[in-house]
C-alpha cells in the first residue's frame, strides 16, 4: 500500500514535472507541489512511520528542486546579460578571481606529512598536497585508509594505498591515488587519475573526469608507485546517483595521456611566481565546477 | 499442544537464522562474509546492491544478507527488515567524523517495527588501522547503554586479518539460539555452504 502511494507520489510527479518544464510553467510546477503536500499530510493517518519520513523527505526534496529550477531560471539569464556587457575581457580573469594568487602552498620542498597533520587536513584551500616523503622515511608511508574532506583547488598526489579511500566535499581538485576501494562522495568538479583494484564509487558528484594512473608518479618518488593495482579500473565507475541503465551525466573518461605532468616533475626549481600558475593549469576548468 | 510449542517445533526442524548485515559504506561488511567465508577479500567492491552468504555454523543455518550502505541504497534496507533474527551493525572504527550519521542511522533502524526483537550485534571494524576508536568509545559514541528495545553487544574485530570475527558470530547465534530454541550453540567451525551475488536492486 505505502510502496504504491510512494511509486504514485513519484510518477504523477515526474509525468507533470516534465509537462510543466516543458512549458516553463513553473506557477503549475509549484501548485502541483504544493497539492502533492496536501494529499501526503492527509495520508499521514494510514502511512507507517517509515514511510511517512520517506515520503516527507521526497517532498522536501521536490520542494528544494523546484527552489533549484527557480534560482537557475533567473541566474541563467543575469549570466546572458552579463556576458553580453563583459564580452571584451580575456576569459582568464573568472579564473584569477576565483582563485587568488595569495593562495597558498602547503609544502615547497618534498616534505613528509607525518599521518598526524593528515587527521588535521581538512577545510582548507591548498593549492598541492604530495603525499611522498624524503628517502630515509619512504619505507614508512603505508597507509591502509585514507580519507580525505572539504578540500578546495588542491592537487592530491597521493601513495598506493592498501585499504580504501574516501573522498568527500571536494570541489576543483586533482587527485592521483592507487587503492583497494574508491569512493567520493559531494563533490564537483575533480579530476581522479585512479589506479584501483575494485569498481570505483561516485555519489552526489558532477562533473568528476576519470583517467588512468600517470606513470610520471613513479619519477616523482618510486616508493608511491609499488605493488601498483592494475590500470584501467577507472572506467567501471558506478555512480549510485544514477541507478539506471543509461550513462551517469556525472562523469566522463579523460583519454590517457591528455594531460602533460612534466612541469609537476620540476616544480620545486620553478621560480615562487610561477608555481601557482603551473598548478593551476592541472587543476579542473574553474568554470564547471561552478556551472556544477 | 500450544501455539507456541508447534512453533518452536516447527523452528527446531529448520534451525535456520536470517541475519541481517547492515552499516554505512566503507564499513567492511562484504569484506567481512568474505573473510568468514575464506574468500579473497583483495577484489571486494563497493556494494552495488546486496549478497546472500549461507554457511553452517555449529548446529545452525545462518542465511547472511548484505544490504550496500551507499547513501542511496540506505532507503531500499527495508526491503530486507522481514524476518530478521539478528542485526550486524558494522561499524568503520576510523570514521570519526562519521560516527553522528552512524548512530543517526542505527537508532532509525532500532525504531522498526519488523526489526522488534532481533538481536543486535555491533562490530567495530578495522582494528588494525592506526587511530582506530576502541569499543568502548563506540559504545559511547552510539549510545548502546542507552539501547533498551534490543539484546545488544559490541565486539571489536579486523575484517582484514581476521580477528574477533567467529567470536562475534557466535555470540549472534548463541543469542539467537537461547531465545529462538532454548538452546546453546554448540561446538563447530564456518563451514561454508553456498554463496551467490544476485543482480542489483532497480
Amino acid at each position: 500500500m505505502s510502496e504504491t502511494t510512494d511509486k504514485t507520489f513519484q510518477r504523477d510527479f515526474y509525468s507533470q514535472f516534465q509537462t510543466t518544464s516543458d512549458n516553463n510553467d513553473q506557477q503549475e510546477l509549484a501548485l502541483d507541489i504544493r497539492k502533492l503536500r496536501k494529499n501526503l499530510t492527509d495520508a499521514i493517518g494510514f502511512l507507517p512511520a517509515y514511510d511517512q519520513r520517506q515520503c516527507r523527505a521526497q517532498m522536501d526534496l521536490l520542494e528544494r528542486t523546484l527552489e533549484d529550477i527557480r534560482s537557475t531560471f533567473t541566474s541563467k539569464t543575469k549570466f546572458t546579460f552579463k556576458r553580453k556587457t563583459n564580452v571584451a575581457l580575456p576569459s582568464a580573469s573568472p579564473v584569477q578571481s576565483h582563485s587568488p594568487l595569495g593562495s597558498q602552498l602547503l609544502e615547497k620542498r618534498d616534505g613528509l606529512l607525518a599521518i598526524a597533520t593528515l587527521n588535521k587536513l581538512s577545510s582548507h584551500s591548498h593549492r598541492r598536497l604530495s603525499l611522498h616523503g624524503t628517502t630515509p622515511h619512504r619505507n614508512e608511508l603505508s597507509l591502509t585508509a585514507l580519507r580525505i574532506h572539504d578540500l578546495k583547488e588542491t592537487i592530491l598526489i597521493l601513495p598506493n594505498v592498501k585499504g580504501s579511500v574516501l573522498l568527500q566535499n571536494l570541489h576543483r581538485c586533482t587527485v592521483i591515488v592507487a587503492c583497494h576501494q574508491f569512493r567520493m562522495h559531494n563533490s564537483t568538479g575533480v579530476h581522479v587519475y585512479l589506479a584501483a583494484t575494485s569498481n570505483p564509487v561516485i555519489e552526489g558528484c558532477s562533473s568528476i573526469a576519470f583517467a588512468e594512473y600517470p606513470p610520471f608518479v613513479s619519477l616523482l618518488n618510486p616508493s608511491l608507485t609499488e605493488a601498483l593495482p592494475p590500470n584501467g579500473g577507472h572506467v567501471n565507475v558506478q555512480d549510485f546517483s544514477h541507478i539506471r541503465q543509461s550513462p551517469s551525466p556525472n562523469w566522463f573518461i579523460l583519454p590517457p595521456g591528455s594531460e602533460d605532468w612534466d612541469d609537476i616533475l620540476i616544480l620545486d626549481d620553478a621560480p615562487s611566481k610561477q608555481i601557482d600558475a603551473i598548478l593551476d593549469t592541472h587543476l579542473p576548468d574553474a568554470a564547471c565546477s561552478d556551472a556544477a | 499442544m500450544g501455539l507456541l510449542t508447534i512453533i518452536r517445533k516447527n523452528r527446531r526442524k529448520e534451525r535456520e537464522m536470517r541475519i541481517l548485515f547492515l552499516g554505512l559504506d566503507n564499513a567492511g561488511k562484504t569484506t567481512i562474509l568474505k573473510k568468514l567465508n575464506d574468500e579473497d577479500i583483495t577484489s571486494v567492491s563497493p556494494t552495488f546492491g546486496f549478497n546472500i552468504k549461507t554457511f553452517v555454523h555449529g548446529r545452525y543455518t545462518l542465511n547472511i544478507w548484505d544490504v550496500g550502505g551507499q547513501r542511496t541504497l540506505r532507503p531500499y534496507w527495508r526491503n530486507y527488515f522481514e524476518q530478521t533474527d539478528a542485526l550486524v551493525w558494522v561499524v568503520d572504527s576510523c570514521d570519526r567524523s562519521r560516527m553522528d550519521d552512524c548512530k543517526e542511522e542505527l537508532y532509525n533502524l532500532l525504531l522498526e517495527d519488523r526489526l522488534a526483537g532481533a538481536s543486535l550485534l555491533v562490530f567495530a571494524n578495522k582494528q588494525d588501522i592506526p587511530g582506530y576508536m576502541t569499543d568502548k568509545e563506540i559504545e559511547q559514541a552510539l549510545n548502546l547503554p542507552g539501547i533498551k528495545s534490543h539484546q545488544w553487544n559490541i565486539i571489536s574485530c579486523s575484517a582484514v586479518t581476521g580477528n574477533n570475527l567467529l567470536e562475534g558470530l557466535n555470540w549472534v547465534v548463541s543469542e539467537v539460539a537461547s531465545r529462538l530454541y532454548h538452546s546453546t550453540l554448540t561446538d563447530g567451525a564456518t563451514v561454508p555452504v553456498s554463496s551467490e551475488k544476485p543482480p542489483i536492486i532497480p
